[in-house]
């Protein structure tokens, strides 16, 4: 039975092996450059003492557009692999009658279909562990220029969730395979079926485990020194680059809710019913108030502030996150592997 | 030697609400070589399906050398089958193929297997999908042979060949059977070559069983009866009439008994296995009586 699974699927290995190699390649590549190109613009210094970092990480960013896209190439392998690899394996076997063939042999068909699967879907999770350890590593420098490594097309190729999508995109091919007994239709329905159970999961997967909520205090008069820009552009972000940012709420001191777009003046406005703006002279000029009026404002703010809640998932839960969904995938898989089992060998005399 | 190879006892199988075979009890010793006859659609392969585990039975009981059919590896170590088309995989060589049947089945005989496609004269480095008809039969029976079956189910095997070919592949058949002491059930829709090779016969249609025998038995019983209408209007009891032609003064019957018939008046003629299928096949389905042993009345 090995030797039959190794000689029925020689071509699909030699293609998957050089697939990894390939991409394995360019990602020791691409993941030793961002080491380099990060440490030489300053990164890692200059998020380790928590100052503005943003024009080396523009710089950065800009460096990332200029590498293969292997991260849509990854993001589509499974996707491939169910259709091309899995979806076939028992519908060709029917297309061809050699499922008269195969399963009257000795060995039986559940010692067929079981045996496969093995020996299929063992090298090809570890092709896929194997990338996705590697894609952590080379995006890891790249991650505080890209809103870290939450970054929804990133999530999906680093760590261990790339095994998950794989044996799970495989089991929708085989249990396909074995319900439907058409190749073509197979494809179609894995392709559907596996795009429909992962996209949700990018709403979903916030969820995964509990959110970390911070609440923040801003004193009214804070606004003043900054009044024409806007709530959000006033106060320096309490949560961390890498943290991934599900919620943020502000209310005023009568608990209504702020939007973190609107402008200081505007809130300013409510307490302190004389304030006068003076519009700036040109466009780029953000309207100020004068200091007389600011000083006439201040005792109306006393005492009140603004209240922001933000809820996020913290950077250290990215393996909890990980975990969770990979288990709900396998799981899903398994239960797809059994109905191709059962598909298989069920024709058992009643 | 006294349990028979294999035993259908009212077995059926439905696909949805069509029944492909239904009621089917025959009981086939072991050694023995049968043919299971019938037009397209008869429910042979169904048959022989569901005697190989790859269909379950709807109803009834099936035995192969004692066992149920099934798919376990137990079961089908003990059964040689060569399905419809003889289906092959086509990107392997017959070498590969030699290779896939020794590791699928551990009592594999790969020097018997070489032997017959030697005789055969199949080149082992040629691939499946280039293989004529008549070779891919061969390599498909070598592969069944070589598991060192007890029973070897063959559907329609003979479909594909020209009549050469056929000849060929019946002479490997028997030889391999009879050297190892195989039970053979084949299929076909070509009655005349097997006349020379089966022992037993099962005609089958609409998914029924006509007729089920020991060949020689079943010649002996059947026989042409003509004579006078006054003379073949009477029959003794136990006499059953298959089918009546008529012609002016003269009626032709063909005829089933266990005994002999002793009226003077009738001409009575040996049947050969085509007539004899053939009338089975055209007689309306017995679906209110049982087939055999009563009088159902020939047609008028």
């Amino acid at each position: 039975m090995i030797w039959t699974t190794w000689r029925q699927h020689r071509a699909e290995a030699i293609v998957g092996t050089v697939i990894v190699a390939a991409i394995s390649a360019m990602m020791l590549v691409v993941g030793s450059i961002a080491r380099t190109r990060a440490r030489t613009a300053g990164v890692p210094a200059c998020l380790r003492s928590r100052a503005d970092c943003s024009a080396a990480l523009e710089q950065l960013h800009r460096y990332f557009h200029t590498i293969p896209p292997f991260t849509g190439a990854l993001i589509a392998l499974p996707l491939l692999a169910g259709m091309f690899w899995a979806a076939p394996l028992v519908s060709r076997e029917y297309e061809a009658g050699t499922h008269r063939l195969a399963w009257t042999q000795s060995v039986g068909p559940l010692r067929w279909i079981t045996v496969k699967i093995g020996l299929i879907f063992g090298p090809v999770a570890a092709g896929a562990l194997i990338l996705g350890l590697l894609a952590t590593w080379a995006l890891d420098p790249l991650a505080p220029a890209f809103s870290g490594r939450y970054n929804s097309t990133w999530y999906d190729i680093q760590g261990v969730v790339p095994v998950a999508c794989m044996l799970f995109a495989l089991s929708v091919g085989v249990a396909t395979s074995a319900l439907i007994r058409r190749t073509v239709p197979a494809m179609a329905v894995t392709l559907f079926v596996y795009a429909a159970a992962r996209i949700p999961v990018h709403w979903i997967r916030p969820h995964f485990a509990p959110l970390t909520t911070r609440t923040l205090t801003i004193p009214l008069s804070g606004l003043l020194q900054n009044a024409g820009a806007n709530m959000q552009e006033s106060f320096a972000s309490t949560v961390p680059l890498d943290a991934w940012v599900q919620q943020v709420t502000v209310s005023d001191p009568s608990g209504r809710a702020v939007s973190p777009n609107q402008a200081n003046l505007d809130i300013l406005a409510r307490y302190c019913p004389n304030l006068q703006a003076i519009r700036g002279t040109g466009t780029n000029t953000p309207p100020r108030i004068s200091a007389a009026d600011a000083a006439a404002c201040q005792p109306h703010l006393q005492g009140l502030s603004l209240n922001e809640t933000v809820s996020y998932q913290p950077a250290s839960h990215f393996w909890l996150l990980q975990t969770v969904e990979s288990a709900l995938f396998l799981v899903l898989a398994a239960l797809l592997v059994t109905a191709a089992i059962l598909a298989v060998t069920r024709r058992r005399p009643t | 030697m006294n349990a028979p190879a294999v035993e259908a006892v009212e077995a059926g199988h439905r696909y949805g609400d069509f029944w492909a075979l239904r009621g089917c009890t025959l009981s086939l010793p072991s050694g023995s070589v049968t043919a299971v006859v019938g037009p397209n659609g008869a429910g042979k392969t169904t048959l022989l399906n569901l005697l190989v585990g790859l269909l379950p039975a709807s109803e009834g009981r099936l035995r192969v050398m004692g066992d149920q059919p099934s798919s376990r590896p137990e079961f089908l170590a003990q059964v040689g089958f060569v399905a419809q088309d003889c289906p092959l995989y086509r990107e392997f060589s017959v070498a590969d193929l030699l290779r896939f049947g020794r590791a699928m089945n551990p009592r594999w005989d790969d020097a018997l297997a070489r032997q017959r496609l030697a005789a055969a004269e199949v080149p082992l480095d040629r691939r499946a999908g280039r293989l004529s008809g008549g070779q891919r039969a061969q390599v498909a029976l070598a592969l069944a042979l070589a598991k060192r079956p007890q029973v070897l189910l063959l559907d329609e095997p003979l479909a594909a060949l020209d009549p050469l070919a056929r000849r060929e592949f019946l002479k490997t058949l028997m030889n391999s059977a009879s050297e190892a002491g195989i039970t053979v059930v084949l299929s076909s829709h070509l009655i005349g070559e097997l006349a020379r090779v089966c022992d037993h016969l099962v005609v089958i249609r609409d998914g029924q069983v006509r007729l089920v025998g020991e060949l020689d038995q079943l010649l002996a019983e059947h026989r042409w009866v003509a004579g006078p209408p006054e003379d073949t209007a009477r029959m003794p009891s136990g006499v059953e009439v298959l089918s009546t032609s008529s012609h002016e003064r003269h009626n032709t019957l063909l005829v089933r008994s266990q005994g002999p018939l002793l009226n003077p008046a009738l001409t009575v003629s040996p049947v050969d296995l085509e007539e004899l299928v053939l009338a089975y096949l055209e007689r309306p389905a017995p679906h209110l009586s049982p087939p055999l042993g009563t009088h159902e009345g020939a047609r008028p």
